[in-house]
Formats: structure tokens, C-alpha cells, sequence
């Protein structure tokens, strides 16, 4: 079985916080996510924090972390899955696309052993 | 170690929230209320990423205070380098550090600490409607958002009343220390009133989202709850106010129909009524008795409990009912109140003595019944048998309507008035 790396975009605008309640139920769904697919998400992985650094190749250190098209990276997990399909019926029942976050979805390598 | 997602009890992140905000402000000062909601937001935030990863730590109440609490040190160690001030409140917030100190000295006064910021913002120059948007958000944990859809109102003004409730605060708030016992008990007609209100504006069924203003009733049960929980607002006015709001919200399931339309309370179907808090209301209504106070809310569980015990519209004893209403219109009078009490004595005596009673209310208490005035002369002339007149203020009635429940409701009847009219 291959591993693949749920990365969790944002959108940076029209963010408003969840409100203590939807947290509660936010918490909840991703309660109900790990438990209904059990050993196969890998790795729960974390949050990122919205700080950050971009190190250029040419030296050149920039603050904040790397933004493209107003979106930032989140968050990541790690399921395990036979293929794209699979990975991608993990990730639909992700909360994070349940309250309209992206997921972008990369199968690793397995150089890493 | 870790427990269960699930193990968390219901809204404990929104009671959290309320609870944590009250404590913080509590050792800050009222003054620091916006950073204070801050930083419990991003332990809530914090807690969410945590936990959902790594499972409920064993005190979660424990983890969200100091989770909070060293966020706000962090946000004042941030100030402070930056203006080299406040060494006070540094002080201060680093006593309540275990939070133990603060709580035991509270539970002196009041015990509760959500109470507390309750009893602030009943200040006599906040508005009620601004009163109850601030307790919504500070003391029960809801979001903008989730005021205005309750309330029905408009973001921008639940905002508003927040925050002008915030800055009344600054202006003239009142800190823990200087809330004296005495100074509680001088609030608690204004808190009753601010509660009972909250009640009512989730309890209405107008319209909007009916889960959520369930639950603005149940938190205003819940602070009912706690104010009679403290010895200096366990008060026999206090215990008849939470026998008044079970009472009334067990039939909350019974007032609309599986199409959300109102049902009007001759219609309802009194087995869907909640029979266990009936009787927890029975309960508190024999603590309420103990004592020589007689307020409002004794009276008016009274006629919730009279209409509760007949077993069918039928056999309502309206002879009751309407004493009971000429008790309550010598304790508050109102327009509102006269109307109840000629309605029900056109049960107890006949309708041709409530129109009577309806003829003599004045024009601009009619205009500020509407439309609940022209329904109860409508239903006096249609059981009069005088269905032209009937139609004729229903016809004014539905025009008048506050929202589409209720307008639905005339329609309806307007439909089978006409219908019977033409036969």
C-alpha cells in the first residue's frame, strides 16, 4: 500500500473564526474521520502555524510562509491507500473539505523507507 | 490518558468559553474584556488542533484556563515591554494563576462567575436588547453570528449592541470587588427581567432558525438555574422565574407542526408536551412558594400551570386563569397584560364581556398590540357568530402580521372563516 500526504490549503481571505460550538462540532467530525478509517490514516499530522520563512535558492530569505493564489498551507496528514481514488475517498470525508478548506493530495515516494 | 473526543458533554466549548471569559475578566478588570475574548478564542482554537490529533486531555477545563491564562501573560509581557506598565494586573493574573483563590473568594458572593458578568451588564444605561446580546456572547459563548439568527437581527446590529455593551462597561462597569452581596441583590429584579426576556425572544416562534433559538431558551434556563444556586439570588422570585421557563418551554415541541407552522394552543396536542419538565416546574413553583414574595413570574407560572393542567382547551378553568391575570395587571400593568386578562374573561364569563373589554382599549394600545388585539376580537366575533367583523379584523390582522408564521397562521384561518361564512 502506497502513502499519500493530505495537504491542507486555506483560503487566507474570508476567513471568519468558528464560533466555540462549531469547534466543538469541528472537533467532532474529525473525531469521527480518524475513527471510521482507523490505521489507515498513517499519521494525523498537525497543524502549521500561519508564520513562516521562504529560503530562496539564491540565498535570499523571505518572512511568512509560501503563498500561492491567497492560499496557505494549513495542515497536513498521512493516509495509506492503493491508489489516487482511494486516497481521494479518504480526503472527501475529511471536515477540512466539509467546511470548504482544500485538500491537495500527493503520494510520497516511499524513498524515505 | 487521553480521552475520548466524544467524552466532551454538550456545548462545553461554548459554557467554556463563558466561563473562562468571566474568570480572566474577572482578574484583569473589565476594561481588558476584548483581549480577554481573544485569547479564549485561541485556546479554543488551540484546543480544537490538540485534541482532535491527540485525544481530550483529563481536565480539559483545566487545560483551556491555563491555555487562556498564559496567552493573556504572553499578550500583556508583549504590552508591557512595549509601555513598561501594568505591573498590577501582571500581579494580579499571576494569583489566580491556580485559579483556586479567585474562585473560592468569589463563591463567597455569587459563586458563579459567568453570574458575575451577567450581573454587570445589567446597568441601568444598557439597553436590554443590548444586555441580552452581550450575555448571549460573553457569558454563553455564541458567536455574532449565532446572536443575530437568534435574535433576528442583522449582523451589524447584534454587533453593535456587543460592543456598546463593552463600552458602557469601560465607561461605567463595575469591578468584582466593588459587586457587593447587597449590591447583587439590588440587581437581581433587573438580571430576572434580562433573563426572562432572553427566554422569550428565543422562545417566540417567529421564524428563523428554530434549533438555535432553542437553544438561547436553554441558556437562559441555564443562568436561571445557577441564580438559584446561589445563596444571595436563590430567591422564591427567582425559583417561580425557572418554574415559569420549564413550564412554558415544555410545549416548545408542540407549537409548530412537522411544515414549521405555529399551532395555536387550543390546537395543541398536549401528549407532545414535556411532562417530566412539567413537573420539575411543579417543583420549583413549591420552592417558590416559601416565602413571603409574590412577584410576576410567581403569578404567571401559576396561569402556565393552569393551562397545563387541564386535559383538553375544554377544560381549562379560565375563572382561575383570569384572576390570576387581574393579580398580575395590579403587580404590572400593560397593555399586554389587559389584553390577556379580556381574553380570558371571555372564557370565564362570556365573549359578548370580552369584546366589551376589547372595545374599550384604546387606539394607540391597539397599534402597539398589533396584531395581537385584531386576532382576539376576531376570535370574540367569530364565536359570537358575527364572521363579518371577524374577517374584517383578521383581514387587518394579516396585514399586520410580524413574519410568515404568523401571517400563515391568519391566512389559515381566515380560509376557514370564509369558508363557513359562504356555506
Amino acid at each position: 500500500m502506497a502513502k499519500f500526504m493530505l495537504i491542507y490549503r486555506d483560503k487566507a481571505e474570508n476567513r471568519t473564526p468558528l464560533s466555540p460550538e462549531e469547534m466543538q462540532g469541528f472537533l467532532g467530525m474529525w473525531d469521527a474521520w480518524l475513527k471510521q478509517f482507523g490505521e489507515r490514516i498513517v499519521e494525523s499530522g498537525d497543524e502549521l502555524l500561519p508564520t513562516g520563512r521562504v529560503l530562496r535558492g539564491s540565498g535570499e530569505v523571505a518572512n511568512g510562509p509560501y503563498v500561492e493564489a491567497k492560499e496557505i498551507v494549513g495542515g497536513y496528514s498521512i493516509v495509506s491507500a492503493d491508489h489516487y481514488e482511494a486516497a481521494i475517498e479518504i480526503a472527501k470525508e475529511c471536515p477540512i473539505v466539509k467546511v470548504g478548506g482544500d485538500i491537495e493530495i500527493r503520494e510520497l515516494a516511499g524513498h524515505g523507507g | 490518558m487521553a480521552a475520548d473526543v466524544s467524552a466532551l458533554v454538550e456545548h462545553f466549548f461554548r459554557h467554556e468559553y463563558g466561563r473562562i471569559v468571566a474568570l480572566l475578566t474577572k482578574s484583569l478588570g473589565v476594561r481588558e474584556i476584548d483581549l480577554v475574548e481573544d485569547v479564549v478564542q485561541s485556546a479554543l482554537s488551540k484546543a480544537l488542533q490538540t485534541w482532535a490529533r491527540s485525544g481530550v486531555p483529563n481536565e480539559p477545563s483545566a487545560w483551556l484556563y491555563r491555555t487562556a491564562r498564559n496567552l493573556a501573560v504572553d499578550a500583556f509581557r508583549r504590552r508591557q515591554t512595549e509601555q513598561r506598565l501594568l505591573q498590577t494586573s501582571m500581579h494580579s493574573i499571576g494569583e489566580s494563576a491556580g485559579s483556586q483563590t479567585a474562585e473560592i473568594r468569589f463563591s463567597n458572593e455569587i459563586g458563579d462567575e459567568s453570574l458575575w458578568l451577567l450581573f454587570l451588564c445589567c446597568h441601568p444605561v444598557i439597553t436590554m436588547e443590548s444586555r441580552i446580546a452581550f450575555a448571549l456572547k460573553t457569558v454563553c459563548g455564541f458567536s455574532v453570528d449565532e446572536i443575530a439568527s437568534s435574535l433576528l437581527v442583522s449582523h451589524a446590529s447584534a454587533g453593535k449592541r456587543v460592543i456598546r455593551t463593552k463600552e458602557a462597561l469601560r465607561e461605567f462597569g463595575t469591578e468584582l470587588s466593588e459587586l457587593s452581596a447587597a449590591a447583587m441583590a439590588e440587581r437581581l429584579e433587573s438580571v430576572q427581567s434580562t433573563l426572562y426576556l432572553m427566554f422569550s425572544e428565543g422562545y417566540a416562534a417567529s421564524g428563523g432558525d428554530q434549533s438555535v433559538r432553542t437553544e438561547v431558551c436553554d441558556e437562559a434556563i441555564r443562568l436561571t438555574r445557577m441564580l438559584n444556586e446561589q445563596p444571595v439570588t436563590a430567591t422564591p422570585s427567582s425559583a417561580a422565574l425557572l418554574a415559569l421557563m420549564l413550564m412554558q418551554s415544555s410545549r416548545m415541541d408542540s407549537r409548530t407542526d412537522a411544515s414549521g407552522c405555529v399551532v395555536l394552543l387550543a390546537e395543541q396536542d398536549r401528549s407532545l408536551w414535556n411532562w417530566q419538565r412539567i413537573r420539575e416546574a411543579v417543583d420549583w413553583m413549591t420552592r417558590a412558594a416559601q416565602g413571603d414574595q409574590l412577584s410576576r413570574y410567581h403569578i404567571e407560572s401559576a396561569i402556565a400551570w393552569e393551562h397545563a393542567q387541564a386535559d383538553r382547551f375544554d377544560s381549562i378553568n379560565w375563572l382561575r386563569i383570569l384572576a390570576f391575570y387581574q393579580r398580575l395587571e395590579v403587580m404590572t400593568p400593560g397593555p399586554m397584560v389587559r389584553l390577556n386578562l379580556a381574553i380570558a374573561s371571555s372564557f370565564a364569563h362570556s365573549p359578548a364581556f370580552g369584546l366589551r373589554k376589547l372595545e374599550q382599549f384604546r387606539d394607540d394600545d391597539r397599534r402597539r398590540l398589533r396584531p395581537w388585539w385584531d386576532c382576539a376580537i376576531a376570535d370574540v366575533f367569530e364565536r359570537l357568530g358575527r364572521s363579518v367583523e371577524a374577517i374584517g379584523h383578521l383581514t387587518d390582522a394579516h396585514a399586520l402580521a410580524l413574519n410568515t408564521s404568523q401571517r400563515q397562521l391568519i391566512e389559515r384561518k381566515l380560509q376557514t372563516l370564509r369558508r363557513s361564512a359562504g356555506d
